[in-house]
């Protein structure tokens, strides 16, 4: 009895020891677990939450690159505060396919382009003081085909803006401004003009590459043409008589 | 069993509690790198590839695609000086100046950014030449239903809307983040019904 009786509390505070530890191993672990989901999360809404109108400028299969001019009642996205007094007009591109070009000759009093990732990251930018006479030539491609390209002597068209950009798909803006309301569809006309297209590049040195072949294994390759990656057909864009 | 219930139950709470806290601070919270000048907005420094993920977050779900460094910068103002929604049929009214570039644009948006209806609203945008200025080089705008400054944007709507200032001039970019420049104050009237009093 006086044994039972003189245990009992340390019994009880051995018990309250053991909850009061299993509750605080809960709330460290369930913190540690939450702080991996908040940052699995973040990091992930770029992806699974990309702007919906993106989503809409390159929906699923669409080939690439293409131009969105808005005209002949085509859809063009609107993004969220965008700018009531420019009108743009956007390419998509996809850079498994290869280098893509922009190029165009806009003749409104303020013209400005930009190149975004899928997610709205501003990658580069340039705007109409970048170029004599309004003449635009933008060439959006991997640092890894830039480096090829170099490597391989490719001779870039003149005076064109190269911007480099890791991830394969985005979208260039091109958006003018309209000084008067009655210029808008003029604008829009010379604004849909831009050419968006795969880049092609001429070799004037063939035998230039003398370092690698691009493979990265740094084999000297004398035997013929530099081998600069060509765009390729995706499996996800082969026709059914392709397959 | 019980060692079971207990890591679902902390399964649980992480998985709620990380993705609402995600969401709070990709959604609500202002991202860093925001440009504050009075009540207007900037995302400086939010749309590069300098981005911090939480900015990078903020942007992918927001549906913007931000101005780049060379096009200037977009100012978004969603209240008055004394924090009222911007409420076009209580008359919302800008005055001061836009000192911070020579070309500007002023678009009135819905709250969430997307497009005015038109039914709304016939001209929803301005440019800095279509303005009339005062002596001093200041202006007043007014947003509403009737005119009642010399420059106007005629909207009619009890929705709150969000007015939005483009500079273009690529040297915005480098302005500290002091309120050294300046852009319009905003009020808003007191007349009509569900205005503030």
């Amino acid at each position: 009895m006086s044994d039972n009786f003189l245990y009992a509390p340390q019994a009880k505070q051995r018990e309250h020891g053991a909850i009061a530890s299993a509750v605080g191993l809960w709330c460290g672990l369930t913190l540690l677990a939450t702080i991996v989901v908040h940052l699995l999360v973040v990091f992930a809404l770029p992806s699974i939450g990309r702007g919906v109108q993106i989503d809409d400028i390159i929906p699923p299969g669409e080939a690439a690159p293409r131009l969105y001019t808005g005209l002949a009642g085509e859809a063009l996205p609107s993004f969220r505060y965008d700018d009531g007094r420019t009108d743009s007009v956007y390419c998509s591109f996809d850079l498994r396919d290869g280098a893509v070009r922009v190029s165009g000759n806009l003749d409104v009093p303020f013209w400005s382009i930009s190149v975004h990732t899928l997610s709205g990251l501003v990658v580069g930018s340039v705007n109409h003081n970048a170029t004599s006479g309004g003449g635009l030539d933008l060439l959006v491609m991997r640092p890894a085909l830039a480096v090829d390209l170099a490597r391989a002597g490719a001779q870039l068209p003149r005076d064109s803006l190269v911007v480099e950009m890791d991830g394969p798909l985005g979208v260039v803006r091109i958006s003018g401004l309209a000084t008067y309301e009655a210029l808008r569809s003029r604008l829009r006309q010379n604004l849909s003009q831009t050419e968006c297209t795969l880049a092609t590049f001429t070799f004037t040195n063939p035998n230039a590459s003398d370092e690698t072949d691009g493979s990265g294994t740094g084999t000297p390759d004398r035997s013929g043409p530099p081998q600069v990656p060509q765009p390729l057909p995706r499996p996800d864009a082969l026709t059914p008589s392709q397959n | 069993m019980t060692r079971m219930l207990w890591l679902l139950s902390m399964a649980l709470a992480a998985v709620v509690a990380g993705t609402a806290s995600a969401i709070y601070a990709t959604q609500t919270l202002r991202p860093t790198g925001m440009l504050t000048i009075g009540v207007w907005e900037a995302v400086r420094a939010v749309g590069d590839a300098s981005a911090d993920p939480y900015a990078h977050a903020f942007l992918a779900s927001s549906g913007q695609l931000p101005p780049g460094s060379a096009e200037g910068m977009r100012f978004v103002a969603l209240g008055s000086q004394t924090n009222q929604l911007l409420v076009p049929n209580c008359a919302v009214e800008l005055t001061g100046r836009v000192d911070v570039a020579r070309l500007w644009t002023l678009t009135v948006t819905q709250a969430n950014g997307a497009p005015l209806a038109e039914r709304d609203a016939r001209q929803t945008a301005v440019h800095s030449r279509d303005l009339v200025y005062q002596a001093d080089g200041s202006f007043s705008l007014s947003i509403g239903p009737q005119p009642t400054a010399p420059n106007a944007l005629l909207v009619r709507s009890g929705l709150p809307v969000a007015v939005v200032i483009h500079v273009y001039d690529g040297a915005i970019t480098s302005l500290p983040d002091s309120g050294e420049a300046a852009l319009p104050f905003v009020t808003v009237g007191t007349d009509g019904a569900g205005c503030p009093a």
